[in-house]
């Protein structure tokens, strides 16, 4: 018998989604059984999270990435591709992985404490042992009531501090409260003995009717710890009015004493979401209902939050508004509208407070691109994965369901591209630079490799905008003949333009591209002569969110410096970014001047955000009438370096790096209430040689992040070759 | 050599994550709420406005309504779902509608077949994954407070029965309603009997699985033929 | 208790009353057989009526949390189930009047009204099913189990009121008065009500208990106001004056004056209450009632009225406690004003 030939997969995309498929469907234990090919549009991988070099080979990104410490699948498949590639330390200053990736060392939400700084929130939740992407221990990390319980206990520990704050601030008004506790005190505890022990002391607790006390409340928290215990035998329904003997007690204790002290409010206000989350919890029956978190999704957070009587002012704190920042939950853009699905937020919340290892947050030592896909790229070339450049997917066809067997499910007959360029003397694209020996993306195609490459400069081609849809060529990929399986890993934005087939004949994927809604973001990026001490910012360095609309995320990125190459180096960098609405008019988005217009709309904003909002957190970046010092910035083409351009001209803004993330491919993908029992799964097999892979597919977390396209690609191609399996994606099974 | 064929995907043995990782689940009347398990309340002090009929009619309205609690949280757990908690919901809903139908002076045939059409619920709107799902394990409900069964099948194909008795049943009076299938096309399961064993105390349970009968799960209850009060519930499920 | 009347109940009476008779309607078919069926099933729903027992069902559920549409359905349910008994009760009772026009039995005759009835409380099950895609698969279960006790605890009450009438009982306390009450028109008109809607809204975390004392009291309270006005309603009450006298249908004062007479007093009542209603005379009904004014028992009637009234707003505070203050939280406690000043 003839040789089994290798089954040809078409990867349709360079995002994370379509980047791990490929990672997984050509590992060497395959032996090769199947041959990828990845089609990209434009010059360079990474879909949203790409990033290029700009003048003085600064990086430009769309946003800002960071990794969390509990994007586990996300983890292990960088882990492994630095593992394989073996860089050569002397010749690239990122050869492992963790050249590339360190601990983010502070996130803050904006809110100041009494001394000024801003307060490290996240200092309350310890991260796990090991590192993420570690192999996991077998005790099973992601039962609800383990997470439960681990809310109990951090419960506890903020009460702690609530009570350390009290003692040391030592108002009268503490005092005097304590004094009015009634006479009917819970007394110091005893120790539990046996497994009626707790219940016991539960009960009688639950008799008095109210915890008098913060010393009382904290022990009752225990008790509610010691429940929610994996061998516990407490049944659910009393630990319910526990929780409200808690929530009611601690509410009267607490509320009046926080009132006037930022950082014990903030304490508060995390205790008052824990309760909530909690109560919420347990009323809702998650912890046996079939669908875990996703029975609430149908809520928003902030309304389920409500609900289960978390206050106005909790609802209200940086907490929750960052939680709602970090995600761009706003629909249509708009500030007015944030919406976030319940279950989806509190599982991501759970996670991320719970089940992240080495540091809640991860920052990168270079642009994303550089740091992800670039080796991607290398390792994915080096086991045989082929790459198209410059082909943009136009449409996916079906088979007509005439002619379909009977029996025979419907299936992809054929993509249609648009080739938009070719490479002189039909040789393969090659789309890294070098950067001081580490192997990064350009911000712009090397025009030099191209046939009519100085056309396509002078023209400015822009080969990554929907809105510039010129070409050279098309070409049809056939099933059988080119493809044998696709992996559709382009952005949920742009299945609207590619997938209008399944649109018609597929209510499911009508009903998908409906109600799973997307957001632009815009970003910019900034170079300062100055440091951030001398800006007036005397703390570390950090990444900072719930701050002003708009961009009101703010990371301090200084510590890529050293990875540009300046004549003179900025001694700052500071990245802003958010969501950005949608215009009023869609009939706005099909003009072709309309990714001009936004551009400008997002550098009137930034310029508009520096005057007037920058001062709150660098006072000394602002003159004395109170504008930005635009001679801060510094320029990468000037002619005489450190030389100072007179203050006052915003005209030195044109030389920084901003973007209107508008690409329909680009927009960032929402969790609605209600919108996740939308999503399609890779699994899913109707169309049985298609898959789909993103963030945007029900891929357990359900929401947009690099972890849910990872795990995404991994489900992916589990769909078409049984591997990984699905015990093997880390927290795929989970509440 | 010669054309190569079109591949086809192999349909993954799943496609829903796994969310149900509950290991607590409740072992007293957890359905009906939690009146079982909260410590009983001090008594409410009562206001007494002066004397005369006013307060002694209040006086008197607290004894009625204590005395009316008291006695209906006796009841209550005599009458307890326990058999419930553990199963899932469409059951519960068709038999406890026939239950309420039964207080009602007269019933209209006519009505009641329209009542039972509403009943029939729709798997798709359960949002649990389809038939993966097992019948209820008895998922902690002691097994101590079950009666003892001894269960012979008569089948071809491999059959998993599931059931669950309340303790001191009457072995004399025992059937089971014919189980069905959520399916409405798949036919009633009714070749089935309880009997007393020869062993004093337990009870035999008879299935036999017509060779016809389509794979999938049936369900239905047990009851106590002499006053209709139901004692249990029953689950077969039919290999393909 | 304050002596002046609300506005805002009426006001919550309305806007509630409203939404549930617009959802009753789109359950209640309008096809044929319209003059045997369909048109009776609209008929006593379509006279108004207070929409007590569905507002307060809407009002417990938003006060513990739930949204106005969760507890829509419920309420509709109970208003079928309310306005089906009532085509019950009249035929029972040999009521002629209904909210100011005649019964549906004498409109229609006893056997179709009686269908009608039956028809009502079958239907009023569509709605209590739908819940299931609102509120979802364990709430829906838990309220149609509350319906069914409240089925049980009505028919029961009725059995005990129908009872001492069949058997002539006149020696009854005011303990099994309010027994039967209880049972009989506290659990329809104001104990299921609250405790399903609380139900809904704390979706069945919270002992409902304290709500079936709060419900007792305050359908009591109701129910004893009822009577009253039965006694001493004037043209714009729907019903006879004095129409109970004539059932002889067995009310705290009824019993009461029983009570206080004389032996020979006590042998005339019960020989005039052992005949049924086409036996008794204007003059007998006028004597009972004069019995009852000589024993002062509408004042005493009232008395006890105002100190159930009083248990009631005492077991509410205990509910209300740690609830936020809105509307439906005032409104709840204004009922118990409310039951006992309307007229």
């Amino acid at each position: 018998m003839t040789e089994q030939k290798p089954i040809k997969v078409a990867v349709i995309g360079g995002g994370c989604a379509s980047i791990s498929a490929a990672f997984e469907l050509s590992r060497p234990a395959h032996k090769g059984k199947y041959q990828v090919t990845i089609y990209q549009l434009g010059w360079r991988l990474g879909g949203k999270g790409a990033s290029g070099r700009g003048p003085a080979n600064r990086i430009e990104e769309h946003g800002l990435h960071l990794w969390m410490g509990s994007y586990e699948n996300a983890f292990r498949l960088i882990r492994e591709c630095y593992a394989e590639l073996r860089r050569d330390r002397r010749k690239c200053r990122i050869a492992d992985w963790r050249d590339a990736f360190s601990p983010a060392p502070f996130i803050g939400l904006a809110e100041r404490s009494q001394n000024g700084a801003y307060w490290n929130f996240l200092s309350y939740f310890p991260p796990g042992n090991g590192l993420p992407g570690d192999p996991l221990s077998e005790n099973d990390p992601f039962t609800i009531t383990s997470y439960l319980a681990r809310t109990a206990s951090i419960l506890r520990t903020l009460l702690l501090a609530v009570q350390a704050g009290r003692s040391s601030r030592s108002s009268t008004k503490a005092s005097r409260d304590t004094a009015k506790a009634r006479p009917s005190d819970q007394s110091s505890s005893e120790s539990a003995e046996g497994p009626d022990e707790p219940a016991k002391r539960i009960a009688r607790l639950l008799g008095l009717g109210w915890i008098a006390t913060t010393a009382a409340l904290i022990e009752a928290v225990e008790m509610l710890e010691l429940a929610f215990a994996p061998r516990s035998i407490y049944p659910i329904d009393g630990l319910a009015q526990l929780l409200e003997l808690i929530a009611a007690s601690a509410r009267r204790q607490l509320e009046a004493i926080v009132e006037n002290d930022p950082e014990l409010l903030v304490l508060w206000q995390g205790i008052d979401l824990a309760m909530a989350s909690m109560r919420g919890i347990l009323r809702f029956g998650l912890v046996s209902d079939p669908r875990g978190f996703d029975a609430i999704n149908d809520y928003d957070f902030r309304d389920w939050l409500r609900m289960n009587g978390a206050s106005e002012r909790s609802l209200e704190s940086p907490l929750i508004r960052g939680a709602y920042d970090l995600v761009f939950a706003y629909e249509d853009g708009d500030y007015q509208r944030p919406r976030h699905g319940a279950g989806v937020a509190l599982r991501g919340a759970l996670r991320m407070l719970f089940s992240s290892r080495g540091a809640i947050f991860w920052k990168m030592h270079a642009g994303m691109g550089d740091t992800v896909f670039a080796p991607m790229y290398e390792v994915l070339k080096q086991r045989g994965v082929a790459f198209k450049f410059f082909h943009r997917l136009e449409a996916v066809r079906l088979a007509d369901p005439k002619d379909l067997a009977q029996g025979e499910r419907a299936y992809v007959k054929a993509l249609e591209f648009d080739v938009q360029a070719k490479v002189e003397d039909g040789k393969e694209y090659a789309p890294l630079m070098d950067v001081g020996g580490l192997p990064c993306w350009p911000s712009k195609p090397d025009y030099s490799q191209l046939v009519d490459g100085s056309t396509f400069e002078r023209e400015r081609r822009d080969f990554e905008s929907h809105w510039d849809r010129r070409k050279t060529a098309t070409k049809t990929l056939r099933v059988i003949d080119d493809f044998d399986f696709v992996v559709l890993g382009v952005g949920i934005g742009a299945i609207p333009y590619v997938c209008q087939d399944f649109i018609q004949r597929d209510q499911r994927w009508n009903d998908m591209v409906t109600h799973l809604k997307t957001v632009n973001t815009q970003a910019f990026q900034i170079w300062l002569r100055d440091d951030m001490e001398q800006l007036g910012w005397p703390d570390p360095p950090l990444a900072l969110s719930a701050f002003v609309h708009p961009f009101e995320t703010w990371a301090d990125m200084s510590h890529l410096i050293r990875e540009e190459s300046w004549k003179v180096n900025p001694k700052a960098v500071a990245y802003f970014c958010s969501v950005l609405n949608d215009p009023v008019s869609p009939r706005d988005i099909t003009a072709s001047s309309y990714p001009k217009r936004r551009r400008q709309e997002v550098q009137d904003s930034a310029i508009r955000y520096l005057n007037n909002d920058i001062a709150q957190l660098w006072p000394k970046a602002v003159g004395r009438r109170g504008k930005f010092k635009w001679d801060l910035l510094m320029d990468p083409k000037e002619k005489t370096p450190g030389r100072r351009v007179p203050a006052g001209d915003h005209a030195r803004f044109e030389s920084q790096h901003w973007t209107a993330n508008v690409n329909p491919s680009d927009r960032y993908v929402l969790s609605l209430p209600g919108s996740q029992k939308y999503r399609i799964s890779p699994l899913d097999n109707t169309y049985d040689n298609l898959t789909i892979a993103g963030d945007w597919t029900t891929c357990g977390l359900d929401a947009g992040c690099v972890e849910a396209a990872v795990i995404s690609g991994r489900l992916a191609a589990h769909a078409i070759s049984s591997s990984p399996v699905l015990e093997d994606i880390v927290a795929f099974d989970h509440p | 050599m010669g054309d190569r064929k079109r591949l086809h995907r192999d349909d993954p043995a799943r496609i829903a994550p796994v969310r149900n990782f509950s290991k607590l689940y409740s072992r007293s009347s957890s359905v009906n709420g939690a009146h079982a398990t909260k410590a009983a309340q001090p008594d409410a002090p009562r206001r007494t406005t002066g004397g005369g009929p006013l307060a002694e009619g209040v006086e008197l309205a607290y004894n009625v309504i204590e005395k009316y609690i008291a006695e209906g949280r006796q009841t209550a757990e005599g009458f307890s779902n326990q058999p419930y908690a553990t199963r899932a919901p469409n059951d519960n809903l068709q038999v406890l509608v026939e239950r309420v139908l039964r207080f009602q002076a007269e019933m209209l045939p006519l009505w009641i077949e329209t009542l039972a059409t509403l009943v029939k619920v729709d798997p798709a709107q359960n949002g649990h994954a389809p038939s993966s799902d097992l019948w209820p394990r008895s998922n902690g409900a002691p097994k101590a407070e079950t009666m003892a069964v001894t269960i012979e099948v008569v089948s071809l194909r491999p059959v998993q029965v599931s059931v669950e008795l309340r303790p001191n049943s009457e072995p004399q009076s025992l059937v089971a309603l014919g189980l069905s299938a959520v399916d409405s096309e798949k036919p009633i399961l009714k070749d089935i009997s309880l009997v007393p064993d020869e062993i004093a105390g337990r009870i035999k349970l008879r299935l036999r699985i017509p060779e016809s009968q389509p794979p999938g799960t049936y369900s239905g209850v047990i009851v106590n033929r002499e006053n209709g009060e139901t004692r249990g519930t029953l689950s077969v499920r039919i290999a393909d | 208790m304050s002596g002046t009347t609300s506005s805002l109940v009426p006001a919550i009476l309305r806007e509630y009353g409203d939404l549930t008779r617009a959802t009753l309607a789109t359950y209640l078919p309008s096809r044929e057989p319209r003059r045997y069926l369909y048109d009776l099933l609209s008929d006593y729903p379509q006279r108004g009526g207070k929409m007590m027992r569905p507002s307060m069902c809407i009002a417990a559920a938003r006060l513990f949390g739930a949204q106005l549409e969760d507890a829509i359905n419920t309420a509709v349910a109970i208003e079928l189930l309310h306005n089906a008994l009532l085509i019950h009760d009249d035929i029972e009772d040999g009521s002629e009047k209904r909210r100011g026009r005649p019964t549906l039995h004498l409109l229609h005759g006893i056997p179709l009204a009686l269908n009608a009835g039956d028809t009502l409380t079958l239907m009023s099950f569509r709605p209590l099913l739908d819940n299931r895609v609102r509120i979802g698969e364990r709430l829906t279960l838990r309220i149609i189990e509350e319906t069914e006790r409240m089925a049980r605890e009505c028919a029961e009450g009725q059995a005990m009121e129908l009872g001492w009438r069949r058997y002539n009982t006149t020696e009854i306390g005011d303990a099994d008065y309010l027994e039967m009450v209880l049972k009989k028109t506290c659990w329809l008109s104001t104990i299921y009500p609250i405790r399903v809607g609380a139900l809904i809204g704390s979706r069945d975390s919270i002992d409902l208990s304290p709500l079936l004392r709060y419900g007792f009291f305050l359908g009591a309270a109701f129910q004893i106001q009822d009577d009253l006005l039965n006694l001493v309603g004037d043209d714009s009450y729907g019903k006879e004056v004095n129409g109970d006298i004539w059932e002889g249908k067995r009310t705290l004062m009824l019993i009461h004056a029983n009570r206080r007479s004389t032996a020979k007093e006590r042998a005339r009542l019960s020989e005039i209450l052992c005949r049924p209603r086409e036996g008794r005379t204007l003059p007998e009904v006028r004597w009972i009632r004069k019995l009852m004014d000589k024993y002062g028992c509408t004042e005493y009637g009232r008395k006890i009225a105002h100190g159930l009234a009083g248990a009631a707003l005492h077991e509410y505070s205990l509910i209300s406690a740690g609830l936020p203050d809105s509307r439906d939280k005032t409104f709840l406690e204004q009922m118990v004003t409310w039951v006992i000043e309307r007229n």
